[in-house]
């Protein structure tokens, strides 16, 4: 494992490998509308965040790499793993011959209870990889837990704002509630 | 000291006996924290102690069984565990189990593993993480005294409120919630040592990241400190979901739907569809 040739391995950040995978830039560098800033916008997220979602990708590619077992991703680190492969020249006639110096396939799920537990085995052992190479827990906002990874996230659909009103659950409830106090205080102002 | 309630109004009174409720529930929590017996430091050995240090004899029972189904020794079909390794038993408490049949229900388990949950509760109130019998029950009295003595001046006014014909009915409420404060405090066990407070504390930042994802080897770990609700999203939701009714079963007594994931990595081979584009 890793390319430092002695009994331990190396930090995942001072390989080769990794210093191929920072240098590294998705697209043209003189793109006007940045991987980054397409990532941020078709998944409605910031920029910064959609920049760390990044680097989790590019780790997360390294420990393909080197963990040495079948891994499976966040479903952030997903989406930036779809978006790269519709960039398909980039991605396999650069980043897996001259990057990561070898082929890293995207393999979907087959659906099922014993894929599902596969999936399962394998995100963990992906969590426990990350730390044990980066020597830090995998962030979890970008990592989130096997209920949100295996539950929640798999509902997302695609939806143009253009065609329905997007409104955050804790905002919706919130205006909900108030709208309900109003008509509350309005009843009782009737009654009195 | 002559004390005579009844120069309070009803409104009067029913404002100062609220404020002493809220005092006598405040002390309830707060004098445990100052008189809990200090123990022994002390660390658990297994999984099996750290549940019951955690929680006591249904996380204990919940944590073998996650490590039972997360090894492959056992399966969950409905409400029933099927044996499907029985020659994987460790010994002891899992060896009885095995014997118990080629299928059994939780309450079955739950007597076969009592024995077992007897010696590591007995181990944790040696070591000195656990209170021993007896050791708690004056720190719940004295917790509960203010409150006693609050419920009685409430049933004293009572009666001379009922003698003046004023309106009582405020006043059986609060008197009502103070009495449930008591049994709360007199039946809620005071179960740990300052130590065992302290160790539990300890696990639980060690041990945080079990809340994630936990691997099937610290499956019953993850359970033992943080309760079933780790296994949300595992393959052993359904335990979660038939020990306290979990929200989702991940698809997994099922067959349908695609909620897992991708996947990927080395070893894969091949050239894969590189190369499709125009």
């Amino acid at each position: 494992m890793g390319e430092g040739g002695s009994s331990l391995p190396p930090p995942a950040v001072a390989t080769q490998l990794w210093q191929r995978l920072a240098a590294y830039e998705i697209g043209p560098a003189d793109a006007a509308f940045t991987f980054v800033q397409r990532l941020a916008r078709e998944n409605r997220w910031s920029a910064n965040y959609a920049a760390c979602v990044l680097t989790e990708y590019k780790r997360f590619c390294w420990l393909a790499c080197e963990a040495g077992h079948e891994l499976t991703p966040s479903d952030a680190v997903d989406q930036v793993w779809h978006r790269h492969l519709t960039f398909s020249r980039d991605y396999w006639g650069r980043f897996c011959p001259e990057v990561l110096r070898m082929p890293l396939h995207h393999g979907p799920t087959a659906g099922g209870t014993v894929e599902r537990t596969r999936y399962y085995d394998q995100y963990a052992q992906t969590l426990a990889s990350y730390e044990a190479h980066f020597g830090e827990a995998a962030p979890d906002d970008i990592w989130p837990d096997a209920r949100r990874r295996f539950l929640v996230d798999p509902e997302a659909v695609r939806v143009n704002p253009a065609d329905a009103f997007i409104v955050p659950r804790g905002k919706a409830y919130g205006f909900g509630a108030a709208i309900g106090l109003a008509l509350a205080v309005l009843a009782l102002g009737v009654l009195l | 000291m002559n004390i005579d309630l009844t120069q309070y109004g009803a409104a009067q009174f029913i404002t100062l006996y609220a404020g002493l409720i809220v005092l006598g529930w405040l002390l309830a929590l707060i004098v445990p924290a100052i008189l809990r017996p200090a123990g022994e430091p002390g660390r658990p050995s297994n999984a099996g102690q750290f549940a019951a240090l955690a929680s006591g004899k249904a996380r204990y029972a919940e944590a073998v069984m996650a490590d039972l189904l997360a090894s492959g020794r056992l399966e969950l079909e409905g409400k029933k565990f099927h044996v499907r390794d029985r020659q994987a038993a460790s010994g002891g408490a899992e060896t009885r189990l095995m014997s118990l049949g080629d299928n059994f229900g939780w309450r079955t388990f739950a007597r076969a593993i009592d024995g077992a949950y007897q010696a590591d509760r007995d181990a944790l109130v040696d070591t000195g993480l656990l209170t021993g019998s007896g050791q708690a029950l004056p720190v719940r009295i004295v917790a509960a005294l203010p409150m006693l003595a609050i419920v009685l001046l409430g049933l004293y006014r009572l009666q001379a409120g009922s003698a003046e014909g004023e309106p009582v009915g405020i006043l059986v409420i609060l008197i009502a919630l103070g009495a449930v404060v008591i049994g709360w405090r007199l039946i809620a066990g005071l179960r740990r040592t300052r130590e065992g407070e302290r160790a539990l504390k300890q696990a639980r930042q060690e041990h945080v990241g079990l809340k994630r994802a936990p691997t099937r080897d610290q499956m019953g770990l993850g359970v033992a400190i943080f309760g079933t609700a780790v296994l949300a999203g595992t393959p052993f939701d359904p335990l979660h979901a038939m020990r306290h009714g979990g929200g989702g079963d991940a698809g997994y007594t099922g067959d349908g739907g695609d909620g897992g994931g991708d996947g990927g990595g080395s070893g894969c081979g091949g050239g894969g569809c590189g190369g499709c584009g125009g």
